[in-house]
């Protein structure tokens, strides 16, 4: 059970006792409140003393996204214009991704782009567009210098590109035991359209040392969750060579449209093929590093890897942890949705998406006998490097009965995904665990 | 520590007939608790502690949708205290905060 324990399949075949057996335990027998007053020590800890939840983060942040956010909870909490069906994780901040079958758009729209937040977006009501910069300066930069966004317009070539943006910890929820983080399943995942100017054009306007360059850091306008001003939300970056290659860049449009305000208004990196944190949100600095940037979400276990193989909770130190860069090569079967029930002697078009961290998948196989035979899926070319890539098959099935249908992606290297989970490790990132959907065929 | 004692009593006394899986413990170490409607947290001992210092900053889902063993919850807390600006806690208070969310929220 532990190992699949993510699998939507196996929630959908719960029997209803289990579920009404999980909801209603919450409601009976007797509570005992105990009442405290050891808080800990703090301002923050004082403020919140004698007053509600809503109240003392009112006080703290004095933001009405977060104050709003917070009064609707999870349950009836959601961002206006995303659809129905997305599964929210957490609205404070907010984490939300979709089910498979939600992300069947060739292009990812708005409303079916999942969110990653670490800290609280800065109101898009709020932003002047036209005020709002983006300074570049760092060690190894020439210079100290700014661009507004009409600025980066003019001066630079534009791109439009399809780009593909996944969560590092995409799949989290299968590993045991659980490491720490949002509990993602499938679908922290998503490709819409970015316009924008390459980070190369901009660095070489500003002028940076190639010999001392190592590392580029981002900061961001979001505010970090406690409310202080001297911690970032977030602070990541990528190494120079994922800096400079001809995907990378600074989008002000996503599909077209100014991007929203989950997802970046009025600026963003998109660092395509790396964890979706390299891509940092409401861009206003980046950093040219002569060093690994070591920003919020740089050190530690954050977005690291074990540099050897672990065992599962593994208490892995520090030094022993190296920075998680290209994602590993992944597929979702989009079409149709897990469950669904087909007639006897009827051929199931199954249909779906991959890709992969160094840009190319190669070949994609079908199984419906569990990995003893493989059919190959015709698999689409990218429309553009890190674009995902669409892939559809034909499926007969020999007699009635219940199957699953397993997607295997290769990247251009020979990898491919494995059919049981990777590596345990401890924040949970990179499972590119095969994917697969249930299928029953009636007589 | 007393509210502990109390509670694996409680545990001990209602697992005699249940099987012994660690999802079981937890559904009848609950079982005896309403949740809390604003927060969805289990109101058992330990609740108010837990609200207080731990929905600051960020939302009750980062626990109840959640299961880690003692050891990852102090490594989530002290990473918290190291780095997002979670204040020190009182021995006791975070002896108490401990006991909840193992008891509570325990690896799924």
């Amino acid at each position: 059970m532990s190992e699949d324990k993510n699998d939507r399949s196996e929630l959908d075949h719960a029997s209803e006792e289990e579920v009404r057996e999980t909801v209603g335990l919450t409601e009976k027998g007797a509570a005992r409140r105990r009442f405290l007053g050891n808080l800990g020590k703090g301002g923050a800890a004082l403020a919140v003393f004698g007053m509600g939840t809503e109240t003392a983060m009112q006080t703290l942040f004095n933001r009405s996204t977060l104050s709003s956010a917070v009064a609707a909870g999870i349950e009836g909490f959601h961002v206006e214009g995303k659809v129905d069906g997305i599964i929210w994780l957490n609205d404070r901040p907010i984490n939300g991704e979709l089910p498979p079958h939600l992300l069947h758009d060739e292009v990812t729209p708005f409303s079916n782009m999942f969110i990653r937040n670490n800290g609280v977006p800065p109101e898009k009501a709020g932003i002047d567009a036209a005020a709002w910069t983006v300074t570049v300066r760092g060690e190894a930069a020439n210079q100290e210098k700014s661009y507004t966004i009409a600025e980066l317009k003019e001066k630079f070539e534009h791109h439009t590109l399809q780009l593909w943006i996944e969560c590092g910890g995409n799949g989290r929820a299968a590993f045991s035991p659980s490491p720490r983080g949002n509990q993602w399943d499938l679908g922290a995942i998503g490709c819409p359209t970015w316009t924008g100017v390459r980070l190369r054009d901009v660095l070489e306007d500003v002028g940076y040392d190639a010999d001392k360059a190592v590392y580029i850091g981002y900061k961001a306008g979001d505010a970090h969750l406690s409310g202080r001003d001297d911690l970032d939300a977030l602070s990541r970056g990528c190494p120079m060579r994922k800096a400079l290659e001809d995907e990378t860049i600074i989008a002000w449009a996503m599909n077209g449209e100014d991007i929203p305000e989950q997802h970046g208004y009025p600026l963003r990196l998109v660092a395509p093929g790396f964890p979706g944190s390299a891509s940092g949100k409401w861009l206003t600095e980046i950093l040219v590093r002569d060093r690994e940037h070591d920003g919020q979400g740089m050190t530690g276990h954050s977005y690291r890897m074990p540099r050897h193989p672990v065992e599962p909770g593994a208490d892995v130190p520090n030094e022993d942890m190296v920075v998680l860069e290209e994602m590993p090569v992944k597929s979702l079967i989009t079409y149709p949705k897990t469950g669904v029930e087909i007639a006897a002697g009827s051929t199931l078009k199954v249909a779906g998406k991959a890709w992969d961290g160094y840009g190319d998948v190669e070949e994609l196989h079908v199984s419906t006998d569990y990995g003893v035979t493989w059919q190959k899926a015709d698999l689409k070319r990218p429309v553009n490097k890190f674009a995902w890539q669409l892939w559809e098959a034909d499926l007969e099935f020999p007699e009635q009965g219940f199957y699953q249908v397993w997607a295997v992606a290769t990247n251009s290297k020979g990898d491919r995904q494995p059919m049981v989970l990777p590596g345990w490790n401890p924040r949970g990132y990179g499972n590119n665990k095969a994917h697969h959907i249930d299928v029953r065929v009636k007589a | 520590m007393k509210s502990k004692r109390v509670l694996l009593w409680a545990l001990a006394l209602g697992l005699i007939w249940v099987a012994p899986v660690t999802a079981g413990e937890n559904v009848e170490a609950a079982e005896e608790y309403e949740t809390d409607s604003e927060t969805g947290l289990i109101k058992a001992p330990g609740f108010d502690t837990v609200k207080n210092n731990c929905t600051v900053c960020h939302s009750a889902r980062l626990v109840t949708n959640r299961g880690y063993t003692r050891a990852v919850w102090l490594e989530q807390i002290r990473w918290m205290q190291d780095t997002q600006g979670l204040w020190e806690f009182a021995p006791e208070v975070e002896e108490e905060i401990l006991d909840y969310l193992e008891t509570y929220y325990p690896p799924r």
